[in-house]
């Protein structure tokens, strides 16, 4: 035992070992029958064993993997609701343009009857004839300028 | 790389990337940082690691890599080593020998000090226990190297501690 222990030994400060033979030389140094010459090398081993049971309390933050990822999937609902938005926009414009061009177009087709162009020319001649009525009405009182113009007042302002 | 896969290999390798990061910049805020940025850029370039027969080695070349760039950066790593473990008051007090925990930082205080080559392919072998081929790849050097450099690095701590056990 001793013998083969003393080989992986020598193999290991000439970095030659195997995994399996360092296993061994773990576990020998382990072991409670581990001879003078090598009790030395134990301390070093724990060593080893124990850096590599370090505790770490340490999570790293994996956010990044999802950020490309979630950022599309946010942009999706937006863009189909600006989209939405302008469908309904458009179509509202459509309609109402639409709407009022036949309105007008239905209001021409009326005068384009004889009787319907008579009619509106009397209406038209009626509105006309009563503006000019409330006009004369409204330049009556004016004659009366005159009579303020030759009084006194009126002379010293001007 | 799938989401699931990364967050596998993360699970699996995150503690071995942190005990590199820490070996490297002896500093446990700034190991956090050096992993937490290698996973960024193991993220980033995951494309490259479907071509990757060792995506453990390759992980922890990154980390590594980031580890050493942030020495560098900080510039200030050789006078810090024998500070950080206090180790001539270690070193000086063969008294602290027979203490167990003190004895620990004896021996890490007294592998921090070896060159870096010996060092790293040390702890890559001894702690970690990678095999040469892996070492090789993550350490960049030939396999013969790294049996050299182990060997250095053993026969130093030997020399070191077996004079003092005597």
């Amino acid at each position: 035992m001793t013998n083969s222990i003393d080989k992986i030994i020598e193999k290991y400060y000439a970095g030659e070992t195997n995994q399996e033979e360092e296993k061994k030389l773990r576990t020998y140094l382990f072991s409670g029958q581990v001879s003078a010459d090598h009790a030395y090398m134990r301390p070093l081993f724990k060593h080893f064993e124990s850096e590599r049971n370090m505790s770490i309390e340490f999570e790293p933050d994996l956010s990044f993997t999802s950020k490309r990822k979630t950022k599309v999937r946010n942009i999706w609902p937006k863009l189909i609701s600006i989209a939405a938005s302008f469908v309904i926009l458009i179509a509202v414009a459509f309609s109402w343009f639409n709407n009022s061009d036949t309105m007008y177009k239905q209001k021409y087709t009326l005068l384009e009857d004889k009787a319907d162009q008579e009619e509106a020319l009397a209406i038209t001649l009626d509105a006309l004839g009563f503006l000019s009525k409330k006009f004369d009405k409204g330049t009556k009182p004016l004659v009366h300028i005159k009579d303020f113009e030759r009084t006194d007042i009126s002379k010293k302002n001007k | 790389m799938q989401i699931e896969e990364f967050n596998i290999l993360v699970t699996d390798l995150k503690d071995k990337m942190y005990r590199i990061a820490f070996r490297v910049v002896r500093d446990h805020e700034e190991a956090r940082d050096v992993v937490q940025d290698s996973l960024v850029k193991i993220w980033n370039k995951r494309e490259l690691l479907e071509n990757v027969d060792n995506k453990a080695a390759y992980c922890m070349t990154i980390t590594r890599n980031m580890g050493i760039d942030k020495v560098r950066g900080r510039k200030m790593q050789t006078s810090d080593i024998s500070e950080r473990y206090d180790l001539q008051a270690n070193i000086a007090d063969p008294e602290r020998i027979a203490v167990g925990k003190d004895e620990f930082e004896i021996i890490r205080a007294f592998i921090a000090k070896m060159p870096d080559n010996h060092k790293e392919v040390l702890e890559l072998r001894d702690i970690e226990g990678y095999s040469y081929k892996e070492i090789s790849s993550i350490t960049g050097h030939s396999i013969d190297k790294v049996k050299v450099y182990l060997h250095r690095a053993r026969m130093r701590i030997k020399e070191h501690f077996k004079t003092h056990a005597a």
